[in-house]
């Protein structure tokens, strides 16, 4: 049988012709119906899934063994503990006093970039394909052994589709996620307990008692961190390994840390049935000299209520319990909203724009700008900068003049961006904008309402004629 | 066994379903899978894009569908050829006037293909192929119609430019649709006529070349398949090629018996057919009564059927545009001049130049009217037409197949006459005479060259001796052949000379009546010469068979 007479059979004519494409059509949805079908199951991550999910995907697919998930309102928020972000060593580069471009600095190692990108990604695929609702991520890179630096990334989902589908550019793309560099206390001052809880897990005894326990008899804590056996007999080794669940701290004088720790001890040898796993918690007493770290006391927590065991401790097992909330981690998820979200990424573009705008920079010898987004009532978006005149004599406003004209050309522009990224967004639930500035002790705020901007956007009105003047004594 | 030799037949027999359906539960397997394997995402981008890519999946089937038609099952090699029936051609023999010979050699056809039982019955075969020749606008194309009308069949007409196409095998490939269509048509309608309009188009002499052959080759060999092949079937397909162009611009092998048998030889109008043509034509419009188309037809010497056609056409509205009711001659006779000279042009000419081309073109005149044996003047006029300030327009009497030393003879002294009245009136010559030299030039050196007239008695045509553009001659006979071209023109200019000094009064007389009128006609030219005592030296031997004329 000839195979094209499947289709058409010769000199039908245009009933053969329509016979065929009829077969076609038949055969057609045949083999698309299975795929439509199979399309129809539910979300590859659901909600109660995700944590473990991106965790899988981080140590399966890029070998990444330890990050932090969680979920704060509808922002998704991953810790990705580093050994070193920067290149560079920060303080011997500081102190060496060549350094002439602080940039440089801060340039990542590949292997951290390439860890950021593959969480990014990782994370990317779960906010994707989850049921869960998730607006905003946030990803905090912590180099949690050399500078205790964090760098973070703060994006929207929508964006991320958005740029997936091409409907905004690469360059708006990375506009929008904002990037920021921050000290981490906390991590610099937990770096001795996670160092102390991986000794216990890899160190031998002698190595643990010179590092962490020089003035006391091995015999005192040996039994306490299992370096002994089921008999009591004291081993090379720590025969349990120690994960640390939770570590937070409090400062409590200048040089003085008190750092909690919970953790999960299990045997390292699933046969060891003498230690049976078990959760503990412990507070450390740090203390800082310069830029080490020194662990002063290790005070378990069971013995907090024995005055006798602590007498000079003043913490309570109550106390600790009670204000653990507040004490200072590592990592927290901030709650993001949009118009959070929005006026962080306009600080941002701002900030650019007065670096990259040639008359801004020349204007305004230093710009100290932010944007903030007032919740209802207010719902507004607040412009404040502190930006002086080049000129010492000029002011950005006279009651008879108005606005200096450079700072008017600052705030077209800045209003012009406004209105055109909120048109983009399609955010809409917001009153006004609002710049402030402090002059001779006065708080002066500009409002322009929405629909005026509208009106700006539009090449309707100018900002002069959308800017109502308010007076505040500040 | 039997069982299984029994699904072995059936999968034997239905393998090509078999194999379909076995690749679409694979496809569907793999796509259920491929869209299982995928995150929740991409399964649902990919789910929202399918509405498209279902319907560009349909528009590239429908495509790819039409192109299959096109492309395989012959589409682009659809032709325009016409499918007449017989009965809507309706051209009769009757209708075919002034080539009566051709006529009769296709009557001869039609009567083959009416006793085409007859004719198998005594063991002879039908023509194949008729081929007719002929300068253009002879009546080829209404033969054809005319014999397809007799023979009741069905009539397929088809110009060869046709079948050339930008795409490589297209035209062989509608040379096998023709034929395909014909055999059908002859199957239902007893048989069937094919013409092959402009054959010489794809007819032409085969080039063979170490890059293969062209495709002008390929659709030529599948015509002279197509041709063989007709043999081989029972119904009458005759093909009828008409070509303008001569036999040797042809293939042999299309020539060859077999293919096209019959050769017809289509010639211009006799002068009993121009009359015939006139006379039919003429009656298609009103028209004065007395025209004589006999008069017409010997005006029209040498003019096809389809220049009469025009001539009566232009007349109708040359009388229409003069607001007549009915076409005159004096219509007619414009139409012809029209159409011979051109249309006049408004050229602004200085009294010197006007008052020569006067004289040159009344030389032409007085010379071809005293000593052209054949030619009269039809009319001699200096209104600017074409590229010309002035003309004379000789015209034969009676058409003339070939010509003899006299007649070459008087056509160069006609040439060389403009010449010599321009140095006699004015002492000096002008550019006028380009093509007059031009023409002189050719016909001595033809009469030389080819035709043996030389006065130093060579005969024979020197111009085969080449090799390439070069002629193989030595300088001495090239010599010898130059200097009786160079006689032959100065014997001619001495007699032109002669002539016009002998018959100043005339000369002057003419070329006065041109600056005067500016357009002499015929019967204007007669009365001018019967004044001076010339008769019109042609009329009485040409028509009686006497002797021509001394000259």
């Amino acid at each position: 049988m000839d195979p094209k007479a499947i289709f058409l059979k010769k000199r039908d004519g245009l009933s053969g012709v329509l016979k065929g494409l009829s077969r076609f059509f038949i055969i057609l949805p045949c083999i698309f119906l299975p795929a439509v079908i199979s399309g129809c199951g539910s979300a590859t991550y659901p909600e109660a899934r995700c944590k473990e999910a991106l965790q899988e995907i981080a140590l399966k697919e890029y070998k990444i063994p330890h990050i932090e998930v969680e979920f704060v309102g509808t922002t998704l928020g991953v810790f990705l503990p580093l050994d070193k972000i920067f290149a560079a060593d920060l303080k011997e580069a500081l102190m060496s006093g060549k350094v002439t471009d602080m940039e440089s600095l801060f340039q990542p190692t590949e292997e951290a970039i390439d860890k950021v990108e593959n969480i990014l990604f990782s994370m990317s695929r779960i906010m994707l394909s989850t049921d869960k609702k998730i607006d905003f991520y946030y990803l905090q890179a912590t180099d949690v052994e050399k500078s205790g630096m964090d760098l973070t990334f703060i994006g929207q989902i929508d964006d991320l589709k958005r740029v997936r589908f091409w409907d905004i550019p690469r360059s708006e793309y990375r506009k929008r996620i904002i990037h920021d560099l921050h000290m981490n206390r906390a991590a610099l001052w937990h770096r001795p307990v996670r160092h102390f809880f991986k000794d216990l897990n890899e160190a031998t005894v002698k190595d643990v008692q010179d590092r962490y326990f020089p003035n006391t008899s091995q015999a005192k804590w040996a039994g306490e961190f299992f370096f002994t056996d089921a008999g009591g007999v004291e081993v090379s080794y720590g025969r349990a390994k120690w994960t640390i669940l939770d570590l937070k701290s409090i400062p409590i004088q200048d040089n003085d840390i008190v750092v909690y720790a919970k953790v999960e001890v299990a045997p390292k040898d699933p046969k060891d049935t003498g230690l049976k796993p078990k959760v503990m918690e412990y507070l450390f007493q740090v203390s800082t000299a310069g830029d080490t770290e020194k662990i002063r006391r290790i005070i378990p927590m069971a013995y907090l209520d024995d005055k006798a065991a602590t007498p000079d401790f003043t913490f309570t097992r109550d106390m600790v319990a009670k204000s653990l909330p507040n004490w200072e981690t590592e990592f927290k998820t901030p709650d993001i909203t949009t118009g959070d979200f929005l006026s962080r990424q306009f600080t941002r573009r701002f900030q650019m724009m007065a670096a990259e705008d040639e008359r801004i920079a020349n204007t305004f010898p230093t710009i100290k700008l932010v944007v903030r987004f007032e919740p209802p009532p207010q719902q507004c978006f607040l412009f404040n900068a502190v930006a002086p005149l080049r000129d010492p004599k000029e002011v950005a406003y006279t009651p008879g003049r108005g606005l200096h004209e450079d700072v008017l050309y600052f705030w077209d522009h800045v209003a012009r961006e406004f209105v055109e990224v909120l048109r983009s967004y399609s955010f809409q639930d917001y009153k006004s904008l609002k710049f402030q500035l402090s002059q001779g002790g006065k708080l002066l705020t500009w409002t322009a309402t929405r629909e005026d901007l509208e009106l700006f956007r539009r090449h309707k009105k100018t900002l002069q004629d959308i800017l109502v003047l308010s007076v505040e004594n500040g | 066994m039997n069982k299984w030799r029994r699904w072995k037949l059936f999968l034997m027999d239905h393998w090509v379903k078999a194999a379909i359906i076995f690749a679409a539960v694979l496809l569907v397997g793999f796509s259920w899978w491929g869209m299982a394997s995928l995150e929740s995402y991409y399964r649902n981008i990919t789910l929202a894009q399918l509405p498209l890519q279902i319907l560009m999946v349909i528009i590239n089937s429908v495509i790819f569908v039409y192109m299959y038609m096109m492309v395989f099952q012959s589409g682009f090699s659809k032709m325009g050829n016409k499918k007449i029936k017989s009965n809507q051609v309706n051209i009769k023999f009757s209708d075919v006037i002034g080539i009566d010979e051709a006529k009769d050699e296709c009557w001869e056809v039609v009567q083959l293909i009416k006793d085409h039982a007859r004719l198998k019955k005594i063991g002879g075969r039908i023509l194949r192929g008729i081929l007719m020749m002929g300068p253009p606008g002879c009546g080829k194309t209404y033969l054809a119609k005319a014999i397809a009308t007799e023979a009741g069949l069905p009539f397929l007409s088809m110009a060869a430019s046709e079948f050339n196409e930008i795409f490589v095998g297209v035209g062989a490939s509608r040379v096998r649709q023709l034929f395909k269509k014909a055999q059908r048509l002859a199957y239902g309608f007893g048989g069937c006529i094919v013409f092959i309009d402009e054959l010489d188009a794809m007819g032409s002499r085969r080039t063979f070349s170490q890059f293969g052959s062209g495709e002008g080759n390929t659709t030529q060999n599948q015509l002279l398949v197509a041709m063989d092949g007709l043999s081989d079937k029972a119904e009458n397909i005759i093909v009828i090629g008409a070509t303008n162009a001569s036999e040797d611009i042809l293939d042999p092998a299309l020539l060859r018996p077999g293919r096209f048998d019959r050769k017809v030889y289509i010639k211009k109008p006799s002068l009993e057919g121009r009359e015939s043509l006139f006379r039919y034509y003429l009656s298609k419009i009103k028209y004065e009564a007395g025209i004589d188309c006999k008069r017409l037809a010997r005006k029209a010497v040498d003019k096809s059927p389809a220049d009469i056609e025009n001539i009566v056409k232009e007349s109708a509205l040359i009388a229409t545009r003069n607001k007549k009711e009915v076409v005159g001659l004096r219509d007619i006779s414009e139409a012809i001049e029209r159409i011979e000279l051109g249309m006049k042009q408004k050229l602004t000419i200085n009294a010197r130049e006007r008052e020569m081309t006067a004289y040159h073109e009344t030389g032409h005149l007085i010379t071809t009217y005293l000593s052209h044996p054949r030619d009269d003047v039809f009319k001699a006029s200096i209104i600017p037409r074409k590229s010309s300030l002035g003309v004379v327009h000789p015209t034969s009497i009676e058409e003339w197949h070939g010509r003899d030393r006299e007649t070459l003879f008087a056509d160069i002294k006609i040439c060389l006459a403009g010449y010599v009245a321009e140095k006699i009136k004015f002492n000096t010559t002008t550019t006028g005479v380009t093509s007059d030299f031009k023409q002189a030039m050719n016909l001595a050196h033809f009469m030389v060259w080819v035709l043996g007239m030389g006065p130093s008695g060579m005969i024979g045509d020197y111009t085969i001796y080449k090799d390439g553009n070069a002629l193989l001659l030595s300088e001495d006979v090239k010599m010898r052949l130059n200097q009786d071209v160079d006689k032959i023109l100065r014997e001619c200019m001495a007699e032109v000379e002669t002539l016009l000094l002998k018959e100043k009064d005339l000369f002057e007389r003419f070329a006065h009546e041109l600056l005067t009128k500016e357009e002499l006609d015929y019967d204007e030219i007669e009365a001018v010469f019967a004044e001076f005592g010339k008769v019109n030296p042609r009329r009485s031997h040409l028509t009686q068979g006497t002797e021509p004329p001394k000259v």
